[in-house]
């Protein structure tokens, strides 16, 4: 497989997740060409590779918690909204909700937010996840469980989202 | 609860995922940042070689300049450690190449694995050339000499900006180990190695032969720093 075969094969999930994973479009595509620079510098390595998607997504992976240890950024809610100038077609209310979502999801340790992108956009299981990151899988459960019921602490959010 | 959370974080995530450009975009860039990276290394270096090569063996034309000294040296420089002067790779020596031919009795082949479990790897450019350090009477003694490096980069196992390791002499080995390695104050190389008699990364260093350690080279040392993080 050539790293040409690699990007049509896999580029455009790999490339989404690094969105996915990161909330702020300028990090994305930094992390994503970084990234995919680093597999078409190392093409022999990952190639040998058992699992070359499973390599690289871990390479994204590690690549994505190092830049937010190094610098943290605070998430804003708008970034990654499509700019077409036209307006959305979502109801106010789902919009309010979404937003309120990536506020509740700014606030959540990188690692905690990688578990759920993992989970519940890349469809990974458990054991995928902890391999990805290299944790364990009791890890990457307490973690989930930590995250989702930091999300869903506020009842008053719910409440006030129930009597609109 | 729970599934209205889940979905919302599903949908949530595939709509900043959605907003992602086109992965061959993403790769065409990514390879155009590899490949400005290397031009620039190379003609960096060719500069640096052609400055080298085209002025002699120390690179100046300064009227007080030390005459160059004789082949191989085993002197110290009278110069500075930091000034002094790069030298190329001695006659049919790439950069990048290692600095033994014919390799015998090595005790494990040189691979990026390998190298990352040598105690010590750095970059540094030869400041002098001594009688061996790390010497405890063995027999038979090994032809050693102590190499001061003026360090550019750790890789792993120091710090500081000067090193002194033993090396193989460099005009001639003994006959148990791979040929003798060619360098003299001012070649610059890529040199991993271990503690001689354990212990400490640094405690009696002792540079490895059988491409552990190599003449300098900007690709090379990219690698090393990847096989070492």
């Amino acid at each position: 497989m050539s790293f040409e075969d690699f990007v049509a094969g896999y580029g455009r999930s790999l490339v989404r997740l690094a969105f996915a994973l990161s909330g702020d479009r300028q990090v994305a595509e930094d992390l994503a060409q970084t990234v995919l620079a680093d597999v078409y510098r190392h093409w022999k390595r990952v190639r040998a590779a058992a699992n070359p998607e499973a390599y690289v997504r871990r390479m994204l992976v590690n690549a994505h918690l190092s830049w937010r240890r190094r610098r943290w950024t605070t998430e804003r809610p708008a970034d990654l909204r499509p700019e077409t100038g036209v307006p959305v077609a979502d109801p106010a209310e789902a919009v309010a909700a979404r937003d309120q979502m990536r506020m509740l999801l700014s606030r959540l340790a990188p690692r905690a937010r990688t578990v759920l992108v993992l989970r519940y956009y890349a469809d990974l299981d458990d054991a995928a996840i902890a391999a990805a990151m290299g944790v364990s899988e009791s890890s990457v459960r307490a973690t989930a469980s930590r995250a989702l019921a930091s999300l869903r602490g506020p009842a008053t959010i719910d409440a006030q989202r129930e009597t609109r | 609860m729970s599934q209205s959370i889940e979905r919302e974080l599903a949908e949530l995530f595939a709509a900043d995922a959605a907003a992602a450009p086109d992965e061959q975009v993403v790769a065409a860039a990514a390879v155009r940042r590899v490949h400005r990276r290397r031009r620039a290394l190379a003609t960096t270096a060719a500069a640096a070689t052609a400055v080298i090569v085209g002025a002699g063996v120390y690179g100046v034309s300064r009227p007080d300049a030390t005459p160059p000294q004789a082949q191989p040296p085993v002197t110290s420089s009278s110069a500075p450690a930091w000034a002094a002067p790069a030298v190329a790779p001695p006659a049919g020596a790439e950069p990048g190449d290692p600095l033994t031919s014919g390799a015998a009795q090595c005790v494990k082949e040189y691979s990026a694995e390998t190298l990352a479990e040598q105690a010590f790897a750095f970059d540094g450019t030869v400041t002098a050339i001594g009688p061996a350090q790390t010497s405890r009477d063995e027999q038979p003694p090994l032809d050693l000499r102590s190499v001061t490096f003026q360090v550019h980069t750790w890789f792993k196992g120091g710090s500081g900006a000067t090193v002194a390791v033993d090396m193989s002499a460099p005009g001639g080995g003994d006959v148990t180990s791979e040929n003798a390695p060619a360098y003299r104050i001012g070649t610059r190389m890529l040199v991993s190695g271990m503690p001689r008699w354990g212990g400490e990364p640094l405690a009696d260093p002792i540079a490895w032969g059988c491409g552990f350690t190599r003449y300098y080279s900007p690709t090379l040392a990219a690698d090393w720093a990847t096989a070492t993080k």
